[in-house]
């Protein structure tokens, strides 16, 4: 049984597609967002839903009615509810080392956005597989900025993480969230052996898929043929990139569920310097960002 | 007396958690107005702890009182109908025993009524002027607003206490919480303020200024600097400490967020002060206050606040939590414990990865820090206490949110109580509590010492004597035995 493949990334840097993308290699299994790394017991991450939204539910059901149960209706969604409130003292690594072993000899991609969100989730990743592998995907910090902007127009709760508390009210800024949340892949990857882990640029693999899935199934040790990598074009197979039931019918980000079909795109010159179209009271992205975008290739 | 080294047991320091901590004392030391454990020294072999009186009872009959439904503690419309002279305490840990050591007398106040002179002992050095033959114990006195202004007392024994001349402050100063010793000098500043019966502010002092003293005993105090530091918002400088060769000092600043200032102290009084930190770090006025200072590892750390426990109802600030900054020898800092911001100074994240309060917003103060065995343990005040006597309606969105998820109960049940973290850096935290040692009235850490014996822990905790209990036919005022100041040890258990 294998350890997974953890995708690390901030929202809004082509995590749902690449990660649907990899779950398709014939070898490996993409999960939607499981949010399992947050807590330690399903007690505490029943909390963590109460706190969060109910939405943050859906993967976790939606896998394990489709794990258990090869469907997602209401009543096997109902039935996974059902099993994780009987089993709320039991920890969330057994619940996901049970998926991971149902889904065996395949390995399990996994992308939800909390478990970056804090050090404290990426350790627990560290405990419960300590053998996982780790893709760091990144994206320039003004297409991603830019993109959480427009999102933030029709979701909520997103905006805590990005708020730059200096002024009042405090400013919407999403570089704040895109330096936090790098900051903390690249403190925790640094103790990470460096054969476990990747960094790649989303724009990359939008953008020339072929060589970058080749790649990327290559430095797994997985199938490198054309099949393999045919088959992972398309992220809209997944059972978890449409809608689910009535009662789970999220798990991923809207706008991939929307549009889950690859549509490789050219990447827009970008550029760290100039003004932002989010906020006119600073010239632009701080230093500290600026010189981690640098540190990943962006200019 | 030396330590009795049995007691004393070698071990290597680790961080310590919950089992390793007892309570010594409750209930206010058998007396429930004793509130507050204020201040606490250690003292030729001794735990000298001062406690404040009847805290919730004064606040009552304050003005603006914080809009409660219904009082939670029994106390009477006048807080003079209650014996309101403060304690000194002395523990012996080598048989376990407490002694009163000192009361405070009853005076004339300047109304002509007999009042206690001192109502609270809020600070305590352990110093030793050119007149002392050895270091001596220095309290800072807490005065009622029908008293006469506060003074600095001093004892050689720990039996006897002495009133010394007061620092030339105004007749409307009430109080005072810092004396620091630094270079042969104790540093002391004005933390309170009265303007008559109901007209106390609270951690607000009259003049903003800092006083110093070579020989307390000659009473020969000089402004040690300019009125808040030539800004008219720093209201009161709040809390000092000495790093890195110079004294620290942190204001309240209700318009703009707290300053930090130092000084080397050469040269004669005033002397000159830099800027360190400004604008509350740039969170603004919601860090009004620089409430704690501690260093670790050779980094200063600062604590901040709002004025009332969290919400600043005279000035309008807040509510919101505290946060943690830390300073650099180089002056330059970092966020430890927030909100993340963009500053001149760059980029801030909390570097201890949770937002103001330990992400939770009932932390109204970063209270109290303080290191034992290379660990920095931070107390928090914490208001959920409060939770079933607020009138929800007047709270912010998000507090109403948390109360309607989780509901007043289980708010007050799972998560009244201080909180108290350790860290060995600064950048991983561990609870030791997040209920005030299972104790929903201690609501705050407001005191503690390190000492050969382990890690001593005041409490703030004002539910006593009697506290409001929801019954059947209403609230009605109850005994409550887990009223009153508590104080706990600290000591790595065998593992």
């Amino acid at each position: 049984m294998s350890d997974p493949l953890i995708l690390l990334g901030p929202p809004r840097s082509f995590t749902s597609v690449i990660s649907a993308m990899l779950g398709q290699h014939p070898q490996m299994y993409g999960l939607p967002e499981v949010h399992l790394f947050v807590a330690d017991t399903v007690g505490e991450l029943f909390f963590f839903y109460k706190i969060t939204g109910p939405r943050r539910t859906h993967g976790l059901l939606r896998t394990i009615s489709e794990v258990y149960m090869k469907t997602q209706n209401k009543k096997t969604i109902d039935l996974a509810k059902a099993w994780l409130i009987k089993n709320k003292d039991t920890s969330t690594a057994e619940v996901f080392q049970k998926i991971v072993s149902k889904v065996d000899p395949k390995i399990v991609v996994e992308k939800s956005v909390t478990t970056v969100w804090k050090p404290a989730n990426l350790q627990r990743v560290n405990r419960i597989f300590p053998n996982a592998r780790y893709i760091h995907l990144t994206r320039h910090p003004r297409g991603q900025c830019e993109s959480m902007i427009e999102a933030l127009k029709t979701e909520t709760g997103l905006t805590r993480e990005m708020l730059d508390h200096s002024t009042n009210p405090p400013t919407t800024d999403p570089q704040i969230l895109w330096y936090n949340i790098h900051s903390n892949i690249v403190n925790f990857l640094e103790n990470v052996p460096q054969e476990r882990y990747m960094r790649v640029k989303g724009e990359d693999v939008i953008q020339d898929p072929d060589t970058y899935l080749r790649e990327m199934s290559g430095w797994m040790g997985l199938r490198t043929d054309d099949e393999a990598i045919e088959e992972m074009k398309h992220p809209e197979r997944s059972p978890y990139s449409k809608l689910g039931p009535p009662n789970a019918p999220f798990g991923n980000d809207p706008k991939f569920i929307k549009e889950p079909a690859l549509r490789p795109a050219r990447a827009k010159v970008l550029s760290l310097e100039g003004p932002l179209s989010w906020r006119d009271d600073i010239p632009g992205f701080t230093d500290e960002v600026k010189e981690m975008a640098r540190l990943f290739g962006y200019e | 007396m030396g330590i009795d080294k049995t007691l004393v047991t070698p071990r290597i320091p680790r961080p310590m958690d919950r089992d390793d901590f007892r309570c010594i004392s409750k209930e206010g030391f058998g007396d429930g107005w004793n509130h507050y454990a204020h201040c606490m020294a250690w003292f030729e072999d001794h735990l000298y702890v001062g406690t404040s009186r009847a805290i919730l009872a004064m606040i009552k009959v304050n003005d603006p009182p914080p809009a409660l439904n219904h009082w939670p503690i029994n106390s009477p419309e006048d807080v003079y109908d209650i014996d309101r002279r403060a304690h000194i305490w002395r523990y012996n840990p080598r048989d376990e025993s407490w002694l009163r050591v000192f009361v405070s007398p009853m005076v004339e106040g300047r109304t002509g009524q007999i009042v206690a002179r001192d109502i609270g002992y809020r600070g305590v050095a352990v110093y030793q002027g050119p007149q002392d033959t050895k270091p001596c114990l220095y309290v800072c006195t807490w005065s009622s607003s029908k008293g006469q202004p506060p003074t600095v007392m001093r004892s050689e024994d720990g039996l006897t206490f002495e009133s010394l001349p007061r620092p030339s402050w105004g007749e409307f100063v009430n109080t005072f919480r810092t004396l620091v010793p630094f270079k042969g000098w104790l540093f002391t500043t004005p933390t309170g303020s009265t303007a008559g019966y109901g007209k106390a502010q609270e951690c607000v002092g009259s003049a903003p200024t800092i006083y110093v003293c070579k020989d307390p005993m000659s009473g020969d105090w000089h402004e040690a600097s300019e009125l808040g530091f030539g800004d008219p918002h720093n209201l009161t400088t709040f809390e000092m400490h000495v790093y890195n060769g110079y004294l620290y000092a942190g204001t309240i600043n209700a318009e703009d967020g707290y300053q930090i200032w130092k000084t080397d102290a050469s040269g004669d009084p005033p002397y000159t002060w830099t800027k360190v930190v400004t604008h509350g770090a740039y969170r603004g006025k919601l860090n009004e206050i620089a409430v704690s200072m501690c260093e670790l590892n050779g980094l200063l750390y600062v604590g901040s606040g709002i004025v009332n426990g969290g919400y600043h109802r005279l000035a309008k600030v807040g509510p919101a939590a505290g946060e943690i900054i830390r300073i650099y020898p180089d002056d330059s800092w970092d966020l430890v414990i927030g909100n993340p911001r963009l500053t001149p100074d760059g980029l801030k994240f909390p570097i201890g990865h949770m937002g103001p309060g330990f992400d939770n917003f009932f932390n109204g103060y970063i209270w109290r820090m303080f290191v034992h065995e290379g660990t920095m343990y931070v107390g928090t005040f914490k208001w959920t206490v409060l939770m079933p006597f607020i009138p929800l309606e007047k709270w912010p969105d998000s507090a109403q949110m948390l109360v309607e998820i989780r509901g007043v109960d289980e708010l007050v049940s799972q998560n009244a109580g201080f909180d108290l973290w350790s860290t060995i850096d600064g950048i991983d935290w561990k609870p030791v509590t997040l209920t005030g040692f299972e104790n929903q009235y201690n609501w705050g850490v407001r005191t503690m010492a390190s000492t050969p014996y382990g890690l001593f822990i005041g409490t703030a905790n004002p539910f006593g004597p009697e506290v409001a209990e929801k019954t059947d036919a209403g609230w009605e005022y109850q005994h409550n035995p887990r009223g009153g100041t508590e104080v706990w040890l600290g000591n790595p258990r065998e593992t």
